[in-house]
C-alpha cells in the first residue's frame, strides 16, 4: 500500500530526469527583456519643458526637477535628480511627461553597496544604457 | 496563578521563522506539545498605507495597493480601481475590452497566488518537490505579466477607469499556450500530494472550524469555502464580467486543512477555464475611459462613501472611501482578508500540536503586506 504512493510520486520525478532544465543561466546568460521594461530612467535635457509633472505625480516624491533663471531672464533646467533608491518604478513619470523627456529603459544591473551612489543626477541619467555597452565592447 | 498555569509553558514563534511566511509572531501557550492558547502578535510590516493614502491623489495610490499582498497585486489594483469607480459612479461606462482583461490578469493572478501557496504550504508540511514544479508555471504567469505592464512582482497595471495599456499580441499566444499546458502541470501536482498518505495524515482533521465559526470568525474565500459555506463574491454579487462566464464553484464541507486544500486546488482548474472563454470572448475596442487617460488629471469625486469589494485569491478585499470633494480621498480604510484570517489562526490551533501549528497558518495563506498594512 504504502509502497504505491512511493512508486507514484517517484515515477513522475524519475521522469523529470531525462527533459531539460527549465532553469535560466542568468549573470552568464542574459534575460531578454521585454519592451514595456521598467527600470532605470533615461533623460533627455533638450525636450524637457520644466513642466514639473513628474516631480508632482511620483508616489515617494524622488524626482527633484531644478529650475533657474538665465541672465535674460529666461528659465532654464538647472538639473534632473532622482534618488534611485526611493523610487518604486512604477512609470507614472514616464506616462505623465507631455514631450517623453523622461523614459525607462531596461538597464537593471546597477546594484551597489553604497548607498550615496544611488543618486542619479542629469549627468548620469542622461547616459543611461550607454556604459553598459561600453563595458561589453 | 492557578495550578493549570504552572504545567503550560509559553514558546515564542517568529517574526523570524521559516514557515510564518513573512514577520507573523505567535505566543503559543503550551501543555507538552498540545495547545493551550496562541496570541499572535501582528505589525512588524506596518507601513500606514491607509494614512499615506489621504495624502496622495486617486492615481498616485495605485502603485502602492500594488504593496498589500505583494503576491496577487494585479487583483488589489483591481480592487482598488473598481471601487474609486463605485464612488464615482461610473462602473458601467468602462470599456468592455478593458473589463475583459481586467479579468484575464485577475484570474492569472489568481492562479500565481495559488501556485505560491502551494508551494510554501508544501513545503512547511515538507513536501519539497512541488515547490519546483509550482515556481515554473509561476514563472510563466510572470513572463506574461511583464510582457504587459513591464514589472514581475508590482505591476500598476490596472487603473481607475480600466487599464494601463492594452495588451501585446505576443501576450495572447503566451496566453493561449499556457491555458493548453496547464491543465497537464496540474495534474502533476495531484499526484504528488492529493492522495499522498503523508499528506493526508498532516492535514485531515487537523484544525476544523464549523460554518458557523467560519461565518463568526469573518473569513471569507477559499478558507470560508472548505467549511461547507458556498460562497464566492463573483458569484454572488456580480462585479465586472463575472456574469457573462461559466465557472463553478468549488466548496468542501469538512472545514479542515485539507479541505482548504482541495478548494484552492480546484480553484487554480475554475480560473483557468474562466480564462478559456476570456480569450474567445475579447472583443475589440478601447482599453481605458476617456475621461481618465491622463494621469495628471485629478480625479475629484463627488463628497460621499463607497464600499468596493472583490473577490481576491485570499478572501474579500474591500476599499471604504470617504470622499469630501477633493482630489485626495478623506479615509481609507483597507478590509484586508490576511489580517481577518491571522486572528482565526489561535481558534483553529486550539488543542492541537505545535507541529499542526504549521499547517494551519499555510492552509489561511495569511500574507503580512496586507494583513500590516
Amino acid at each position: 500500500m504504502f509502497f504505491n504512493d512511493l512508486r507514484k510520486g517517484f515515477t513522475l520525478t524519475f521522469k523529470y530526469l531525462f527533459k531539460k532544465p527549465v532553469t535560466e543561466n542568468y549573470p552568464y546568460e542574459k534575460i531578454e527583456m521585454p519592451e514595456r521594461a521598467r527600470w532605470l530612467h533615461r533623460f533627455y535635457p533638450d525636450k524637457c519643458i520644466m513642466c514639473k509633472l513628474c516631480e508632482n505625480i511620483c508616489p515617494p516624491k524622488c524626482i527633484a526637477v531644478g529650475i533657474g533663471k538665465n541672465p535674460e531672464g529666461k528659465r532654464e533646467l538647472r538639473g534632473y535628480d532622482i534618488k534611485i533608491d526611493r523610487c518604486i518604478f512604477c512609470g507614472l513619470c514616464v506616462e505623465v511627461c507631455p514631450t517623453k523627456a523622461i523614459t525607462m529603459t531596461d538597464v537593471h544591473e546597477f546594484a551597489d553597496s553604497n548607498r550615496n551612489k544611488f543618486h542619479f543626477d542629469m549627468e548620469q541619467l542622461s547616459h543611461t544604457g550607454e556604459e553598459e555597452q561600453k563595458k561589453v565592447g | 496563578m492557578s495550578s493549570s498555569d504552572i504545567r503550560t509553558v509559553e514558546l515564542n514563534m517568529g517574526p523570524q521563522h521559516p514557515s510564518t511566511h513573512g514577520v507573523l509572531r505567535l505566543i503559543l501557550r503550551i501543555d507538552g506539545e498540545k495547545i493551550v492558547n496562541i496570541a499572535p502578535r501582528v505589525g512588524y510590516l506596518h507601513r500606514g498605507i491607509e494614512k499615506l493614502a489621504e495624502n496622495m491623489t486617486y492615481q498616485q495610490f495605485t502603485p502602492v495597493t500594488d504593496r498589500l499582498d505583494y503576491v496577487y497585486s494585479m487583483n488589489n489594483n483591481f480592487a482598488y480601481a473598481s471601487s474609486v469607480e463605485k464612488l464615482l459612479g461610473v462602473t458601467d461606462q468602462i470599456p468592455e475590452r478593458a473589463q475583459y482583461i481586467r479579468v484575464i490578469v485577475a484570474e492569472l493572478d489568481r492562479i500565481a497566488n495559488h501556485l505560491v501557496w502551494l508551494a510554501t504550504h508544501a513545503l512547511d508540511i515538507g513536501a519539497m518537490t512541488p515547490y519546483f514544479y509550482c515556481m515554473r508555471e509561476r514563472e510563466l504567469i510572470l513572463d506574461m505579466f511583464e510582457e504587459i505592464s513591464g514589472a514581475r512582482l508590482l505591476y500598476n497595471y490596472v487603473r481607475i477607469g480600466g487599464v494601463a495599456k492594452d495588451i501585446t499580441p505576443r501576450f495572447m499566444d503566451m496566453l493561449k499556450e499556457f491555458v493548453k499546458i496547464f491543465p497537464k502541470r496540474w495534474k502533476e501536482y495531484d499526484t504528488l500530494l492529493t492522495k499522498n498518505r503523508i499528506w493526508m495524515k498532516r492535514t485531515k482533521e487537523v484544525a476544523v472550524i464549523s460554518t458557523e465559526d467560519a461565518i463568526n470568525w469573518g473569513l471569507s474565500g477559499p478558507s470560508l469555502r472548505g467549511s461547507n459555506m458556498e460562497w464566492d463574491l463573483r458569484k454572488k454579487k456580480p462585479y465586472s464580467v463575472y456574469p457573462e462566464l461559466e465557472f463553478d464553484i468549488p466548496y468542501y464541507s469538512e472545514g479542515d486543512v485539507y479541505a482548504r486544500y482541495l478548494v484552492r486546488m480546484e480553484e487554480m482548474l475554475q480560473s483557468n477555464r474562466i480564462l478559456e472563454q476570456c480569450i474567445e470572448k475579447i472583443p475589440d475596442g478601447p482599453t481605458m475611459m476617456d475621461d481618465f487617460k491622463k494621469v495628471s488629471k485629478p480625479i475629484k469625486p463627488p463628497a460621499g462613501e463607497a464600499y468596493g469589494y472583490n473577490e481576491v485569491p485570499g478572501g474579500e478585499l474591500g476599499f471604504y472611501i470617504v470622499s469630501e470633494g477633493k482630489n485626495k480621498p478623506h479615509r481609507m480604510k483597507i478590509r484586508a482578508p490576511s489580517f481577518v484570517h491571522a486572528y482565526a489562526i489561535p481558534f483553529a490551533s486550539k488543542g492541537y500540536l505545535i507541529s499542526d501549528v504549521v499547517a494551519v497558518i499555510g492552509s489561511f495563506d495569511v500574507v503580512f503586506g496586507e494583513c500590516d498594512r
